[in-house]
Order: structure tokens, then sequence, then C-alpha cells
């Protein structure tokens, strides 16, 4: 049986600090699980099941956190498919809720990014496909990887540097507008411009910011979901992926958004020019950029002209990252898990002086990984009754 | 080195101390000697005084702290003025309940920030010990141009290897990268920026101890002087071997200075000498 209109969001927290040192990656998790049971109006007891990530979690670490919070789950769920895994572990919730596997699904991230000093888009990518050995030799980044996407995308299509940094203006924007982002001073393309090159052609505000921080989400029955403190937010559509190097042969302009957001729009019933706003990962300009394209709001090599124009601001057609995103609200790693809860709350109408009047639908996406290489997608249609 | 958060003004505050642990809530222990508040730089933290305060720690109590924004406590920004940076100082002090504490200051905002805590709380402060460029803020208006480049992404931030002594050891700039890299420039921009907009009002009738490097720049050097004659109880000594970074360039005879100038100034403020 499908999972579509049956289940629900109902309570998100995101923790407010984006710099923690005092804290644990538990710690953060914690004080955000009370923050999502208190927004829905639940106990700790109430949660059966369990589903984590982070950047340090080691294979068994969903135990430990069954442990640190005191938690006896019937089903746990410790998915670590990169920054797109808590939206996963949202669908998974959805499918264990509907297999009858639990009832109350607490989903959680923390992480110390910026205070335990990790480099993220400047580190190694990590992994250890057979292909490693004949990359990594070589100094592949991670955003040295997004550049060469950008690079190709500018080459196939003329998108310019200006284009992309329509994206970043857009996010500080609405950062400006959240008293908890990081970065909220306002700036303009020409900012974005003479920022320094990390890796041509993308500029130092290009890129995410590394913050700490953590959130947490509560996925119940929608029927369980109406009798709870909030209005419900619906799993309306879902849809997952995974893009690999193909043995070699792969379209790099072809992210895992294409097959995931036409899984989750089909299963939907629903259309991306019927969205009200989007969430979607923004790692880097251009991360939002091929996610638009590929999600089909925009046809391949229209990105560029999309997201100018203001509309993907505030009061824009469709306007993007209302938070602020990860290139200016909070980036600690693997940032899934905020778009779900910025969505959350701007379909509840909580988005106070950066609401989307009245929105209704949402489409979230979280990358994972690194496009341009091995990565995942996970996209979910969410919207209110 | 033992070390504690403890919350002040909503921010988790680092304190870095010597002698035995406490168990969290629990004051360090300040038993021994004077109580000696170590205030660190703009961009600076309190770990900076590692040295110092171990060559201090058999004679007295030394705490240091990290600022808002700064080294290891929360916060991403510097708070916004040196009175509310004097206000922390007092607020973080007086909730362990000490009185008549020595201060010891790095830099011109350290010493900024020691200033207006005297001068805020008079009776409070015993003694005030100001060392490296206490009053080297000549060229901040061009440090401040070069952090708002750092932070909006239009220049590098790079380690400054200045103001240090010929013949330095290498692992004292291993040091003090170490810690220079703690802090984001955000905060350290937004420091300056509290320490340009603040200037010394009414003069602290407190002991005071500038100290300047023998290696220091004559064009802070000579202000040391001109603060000193402003200080009605002020004096001017030199830190042989030193440039502007004495804690970390000669920490034992920066020491053994201070050690000296408390004994000498025993009865001075109020409370335990």
């Amino acid at each position: 049986m499908s999972i579509a209109g049956r289940f629900a969001i109902a309570g998100v927290y995101e923790h407010p600090s984006r710099f923690s040192p005092d804290k644990s990656e538990f710690q953060i998790m914690a004080e955000c699980a009370k923050g999502a049971l208190d927004d829905a109006g639940l106990q700790l007891s109430d949660v059966d099941g369990l589903f984590a990530a982070s950047m340090t979690m080691g294979a068994m670490g969903i135990i430990d956190l069954a442990e640190y919070l005191n938690l006896k789950p019937n089903y746990l769920d410790g998915t670590n498919i990169g920054g797109s895994s808590f939206v996963a572990h949202v669908i998974h919730a959805s499918a264990a809720i509907n297999a009858g596997l639990c009832d109350v699904a607490l989903v959680l991230y923390g992480s110390t990014a910026a205070s335990s000093s990790m480099a993220i888009g400047t580190g190694g990518r990590g992994g250890a496909g057979p292909a490693e050995s004949f990359i990594s030799p070589y100094g592949m980044t991670t955003v040295g990887s997004y550049a060469l996407y950008a690079q190709l995308h500018m080459n196939r299509y003329g998108t310019t540097s200006e284009q992309l940094a329509e994206i970043a203006v857009a996010a500080r924007y609405h950062a400006s507008m959240n008293p908890n982002a990081k970065m909220r001073q306002p700036i303009t393309v020409d900012d974005v411009m003479s920022s320094r090159v990390i890796s041509t052609p993308l500029h130092l505000l290009d890129c995410c910011i590394i913050s700490d921080g953590g959130g947490a989400v509560i996925v119940t029955s929608l029927e369980r979901a109406r009798d709870l403190r909030k209005k419900p937010v619906i799993v309306l559509g879902a849809g997952e992926a995974a893009v690999h190097q193909e043995i070699g042969s792969p379209d790099l302009l072809t992210i895992a958004a294409k097959q995931s957001g036409a899984k989750a729009f089909g299963r939907a019933g629903l259309t991306p020019a019927e969205m009200d706003f989007a969430m979607l990962y923004d790692s880097f300009t251009i991360t939002v950029l091929a996610t638009l394209e590929n999600l089909g709001f925009c046809q391949p090599g229209e990105g560029g002209d999309f997201v100018s124009g203001g509309r993907i601001k505030l009061g824009g057609e469709l306007p993007l990252n209302l938070d602020g995103g990860g290139l200016s609200s909070n980036h600690p790693g693997m940032r899934g898990i905020f778009l779900v809860i910025e969505a959350t709350k701007q379909l509840r109408g909580e988005g106070d002086v950066r609401q989307v009047q009245g929105a209704r639908l949402a489409c979230v996406h979280g990358t994972g990984g690194t496009i341009g290489d091995k990565h995942s997608g996970a996209t979910l249609i969410l919207g209110v009754e | 080195m033992p070390q504690k958060y403890t919350t002040v003004g909503g921010v988790a505050t680092l304190i870095h101390h010597r002698g035995p642990t406490t168990l969290p809530g629990t004051p360090p222990d300040t038993s021994r000697g004077s109580t000696i508040l170590c205030l660190h730089d703009a961009g600076g933290n309190g770990n900076q005084f590692a040295a110092l305060m171990d060559a201090l720690a058999a004679d007295h109590s030394p705490v240091a702290y990290d600022q808002p924004g700064h080294g290891r406590s929360g916060g991403l920004d510097a708070l916004e003025s040196v009175d509310a940076m004097a206000g922390q100082l007092h607020e973080l002090a007086s909730g362990w309940g000490v009185s008549a504490p020595v201060l010891v200051a790095n830099g011109s905002l350290g010493a900024a920030v020691a200033l207006q805590a005297a001068a805020a709380n008079p009776g409070w402060v015993k003694a005030l010990v100001l060392v490296g460029g206490a009053t080297d803020s000549a060229d901040i208006e061009a440090d401040i141009a070069q952090l708002a480049a750092i932070t909006s992404g239009k220049a590098r931030r790079e380690f400054d290897r200045s103001g240090y002594a010929p013949d330095t050891d290498r692992s004292v700039y291993q040091r003090a990268f170490g810690d220079w890299v703690k802090t984001d420039p955000r905060a350290t921009l937004g420091a300056r920026r509290a320490q340009a907009a603040w200037s010394l009002g009414s003069a602290p009738d407190v002991p005071t101890l500038i100290v300047v490097g023998e290696h220091e720049d004559a064009a802070t050097a000579e202000p040391a002087k001109t603060l000193a004659a402003r200080l009605p109880k002020a004096a001017v000594e030199t830190l042989a071997g030193a440039g502007r970074h004495g804690i970390v360039e000669q920490p034992e005879a920066l020491a053994a200075m201070i050690t000296a100038f408390l004994a000498a100034n025993a009865g001075a403020g109020n409370g335990k000498g």
C-alpha cells in the first residue's frame, strides 16, 4: 500500500546554535529530540522508532544513540546516504509505520562540524570504490567535483557565474530574516563575484558555510498526527535514488534528483509547477541549479535564467531555501533535516517574516555525497490539509 | 590544564584554570594567593595564557576564559562593546564570589576590557597588569579593514608573525598559530570594532603595571609611557627577550615580574592578597 497521503510530520525542532563547542553530537541530538517532542505534544516514551545519522556515527552508532537517549525502540534505522539521509529517514519512517513496525518515529541529526574544525568541502571525498585509486591521488576534493560540474554546465549551456551568484544572494536575503542564521548580512551578486575563488568557477560565497547544529523530526500516521499539538504536514510523495560512475560513462549533468523527483511527483500526483516553494540542498550554488533542472522545475540548461530576476526569493514564483540554506543559515555537514524542518514550519504558517503566504505544497530534495560523482538523492512532496 | 564551562549571559563560556578540577557548576579553586584573571586580545583565547598560568600557579590562582565567539566558547560574534565585555568579566568573576582580582590583560583589547572593568567597578580590582601592545591601537582601522575583507571572502586569512622577538623559537609560533586558528575572524572583527568605539573615561585608581617587550616596536612602547602617565598608580617595566607577545614568549619571566609587582603592592585594593 502506498505511503502517499497517509503519514505526517507531527513535530520538528532545529537547534538554534551554530557553534557549540561545549556540546557533543549526542547532546545536540538529545536537545533536538526534546524540542521536537514538545513541538508535537509527545513524550520520549511515545517514541518506538529511531532514525539517525551523523558525520561521525559508526556502523553501530544508532545503538549508542538509543542508549544515550535511554530509548528501547522497536525499530532502528541508521541509514547514512550523506546529506539526504534525513529526507530518506522520513520516507523510511513512513514505510516502517505503514508496515506496523513502529508508531512514532524520531529522526535525529547532530553535528559539531564547526567546533571540531572539519574540512568538509575542501577535504578529500572519502569513498572506497575501485575508481578511487584513479582519482584521489590527483587531489580531487568535494568542491572540486562540484566545480567541474559547474564548468561543464557553463560550457554546454552558457550558464554564468552571475547566475549562480543569484542563488547565494537569495539565500542570504532569506537568512537576513532568520535570527538563528550564521550569516545574516545581505549580499549582492558583486559581493559573490568578488569573493575569492575556491575552485574555478566557484567563489567562496558560492560555497556553503560550516556550522554546528542539529535537528529532529517526528513522523507518525496522519490519523495520530491530527490529534497532536500542531497541524500535520503530510507526506504526499517520496522517492530515493543513487547516481554512481556507471562503469565510466555517466552523464555528469544528470543527478539523482531526476529519478527520485520523478518518483516523488508521480506518487503525489503533482507537478513541479504546483509547488508553492521548495527546499533544495545547497552545498554549493551549482547544487541548487542542478537540482532545479533535474527535478523538472525547468528544462536542462534553463537553470541560469530560472534563478535570475527574483524568482527564487520570497515573493517570487518559487521561493527557495527560506531559512537561508546551507549557503547562509547552517551547514553542519549533512543538512537534509533542515530542509524538512523549514518546509514543515512554512506549511504550518510558522515562517514568521519569511513566511510564504498561503503555502500549501512544498518540494524537499536532499543531496548526499558529491554531484558530478557518486551521490544520493531523496525527494519529498509535502502538503497540508 | 583543567577546563570547564560556565554559562555567562546565556553563552557557554570556557574557563581555563589551575589546581584541582571541580564539579560542573562549582567554581574553580581560587584559594592560592591572588586570583589572577587573564583577559585575551581580540581573536585570542584563554589557552594563550597556559604557560603563564603554569608559572603563576604555585603562588596564585590564575584563571583565564574565552570571550563569546572566541576560542572554545559559544556564540558566533564578539560582544558588542568593551563595556559589555567588562560587564561579562564582572558577572563571571562575581558569580564565583571573587573579590579583589588581579587582571592580567594581553593586547590592546585585553587592556581596554581590564581598564573598563576597573573603572566601572571602583574598589573591585586589586591590580592591573597590561601586557603585549596594551596601547597598540594605532592601526586599528587598517586592522578592521583587513578583517572585513577576510570575512567577506575578499582576502585570505593569514597568521601574523610580526611582533615577536628575533630568533623566537619555532615552537612558540606553532603554539600561537594553534590558538589563533580557533577563533572565527568575524569574532575578531567584532571585537576590534568594539575596541575602536571605546575610549577610557575616568582613569582607574588601581596599581597598574604596564609591561613593554624589549623588542616591542617603539610605536607601541612610547604610548605605553603616555598611558602610564595618565593612570595615577602606573609603572612601566621592560620584559627582556620579548616582543609584544610576552605571555607566550617569556611566560616564566613575566610571571616573576607579576609576582614581584603584587608583592610590592600587597596592600592594594580590597580582599585577600
